[in-house]
């Protein structure tokens, strides 16, 4: 009887050892694997924003046993299921929609392409440097109680010099006394969201209008009053006929681009996404560079 | 009759016969956990040099072959370790971008036998922590 407990006791110990040894050797494989993949990786984002990169499906980079595939869209992104995409004939660009905004932090959309070189000369390269439609569709807010106002400033070349227009909105249903424009809201769904608030600048059936003038540059926007973040979102105004051969006039420029690298070691993938905005001023120079005024100490 | 039958032969000569594999391969199994041990904590001092170099601002990335300093090396046996900063290569890097290649490697030996872990990656100028 002792001889088997002391058999049995033996038998377990020798298997557990031989099988935490085992464990052990594939688990260190397997993570070596995973930080040569995670490096190999960072090393296909680090070479995409160099800025030098525009491609899809590129292969850059490769070791050992490690390689780098590298996707780079150099367009607002698509969001899957949908149809309105950019450049894409008989439907209008699908918004391009903020992550919500906290009180007073500003959001910014491109109007035209920043890394343009000959702006603010609209005409050249390959798509639609400036949009330069007649209308453009601002959205925000999505809360019917906690009601966010909206500080829009639009910055465009007036054929001399850079500008800006600004309009302060806010909701009728909040009766502010605020003294800012007042606007109807109904709500709005959106992809992402389902917006509160929206109004269309360059039509003129509102009120007093919104003038939208030509050489939009970009605009900006700051969510007033929320005590909860909220969306914002902004979409080209006009729709792409069915029947045009290029819509890149109907579209709003790229807003960022989003890098995609996978490094590979072995069996082992990982895999970074980077999401990289164009440039984007600080929220005070709103109040300094843009200022429709001189500015005084 | 007394005695033992021919299966409960069997099964004593095939216990004992396991038991003794396994009490032999455990020297072994003693080996590769080490060498687990070995290899992971090779990786985390590969990774951190990995970090630190990606911390330094990109001028002062120099090419360069240097040891590396990590007071952990001391629990690896007959460890050393060296990263290696070198211009991208040209037929990587196709446009002349400002980027470093980073190698770093780590060695030591386990039961006489030369072990290493080497990580590669890419430093950019304005690219990630810079």
């Amino acid at each position: 009887m002792l001889l088997i407990v002391i058999m049995t006791v033996a038998l377990a110990i020798g298997l557990s050892v031989v099988q935490k040894s085992l464990v052990d050797v594939s688990t260190a494989s397997k993570v070596e694997q995973s930080s040569r993949a995670f490096s190999a990786a960072e090393a296909g984002i680090e070479k995409a924003l160099t800025g030098t990169v525009n491609c899809t499906d590129c292969q850059y980079f490769s070791d050992t046993s490690s390689t780098i595939k590298q996707i780079n869209t150099n367009s607002i992104p698509c969001v899957p299921g949908t149809t309105g995409c950019a450049q894409e004939a008989g439907v209008r660009q699908v918004a391009f929609e903020y992550p919500p905004l906290a009180k007073e932090e500003v959001a910014q959309v491109w109007l035209a392409d920043p890394t343009a070189t000959n702006l603010p000369v609209c005409t050249g390269g390959t798509y639609n440097i400036c949009y330069t439609q007649s209308r453009l569709d601002v959205y925000w807010g999505n809360s019917s109680i906690d009601k966010a106002a909206i500080e829009l400033t639009l910055v465009y070349y007036d054929g001399v010099k850079y500008t800006s227009r600004k309009w302060y909105l806010d909701q009728t249903t909040r009766d502010p006394v605020n003294g800012f424009r007042q606007v109807s809201c109904s709500s709005t769904t959106l992809i992402s969201y389902i917006y509160q608030c929206k109004v269309t600048l360059g039509d003129n059936s509102y009120a007093g209008g919104f003038p939208l003038p030509t050489g939009l540059m970009l605009i900006r926007a700051r969510l007033l009053y929320n005590n909860t973040s909220q969306p914002f979102a902004v979409q080209a105004g006009v729709a792409c006929p069915a029947a045009a051969g290029s819509c890149t006039a109907y579209s709003l420029p790229p807003q960022a681009r989003m890098i995609t690298s996978t490094g590979t070691s072995g069996e082992t993938q990982r895999k970074i996404q980077v999401f990289q905005e164009y440039k984007v001023a600080p929220p005070y120079f709103d109040y300094a560079i843009f200022s429709a005024g001189e500015i005084k100490k | 009759m007394k005695g033992f039958s021919l299966i409960e032969m069997l099964l004593v000569v095939v216990t004992v016969s396991t038991i003794v594999f396994l009490l032999a391969s455990l020297p072994n199994a003693f080996l590769l956990m080490t060498k687990s041990k070995h290899l992971s904590l090779a990786r985390e001092i590969a990774s951190k040099q990995i970090e630190d170099i990606r911390a330094t601002a990109f001028v002062n990335l120099i090419n360069d072959t240097t040891e590396i300093s990590d007071i952990r090396l001391n629990q690896l046996p007959d460890a050393a370790g060296a990263k290696i900063i070198a211009d991208c290569e040209a037929a990587v890097c196709t446009n002349e971008e400002n980027i470093k290649q980073v190698t770093v490697t780590v060695s030591w030996k386990d039961n006489n036998q030369l072990q290493s872990v080497s990580l590669n990656t890419f430093v950019g100028e304005g690219g990630i922590n810079q």
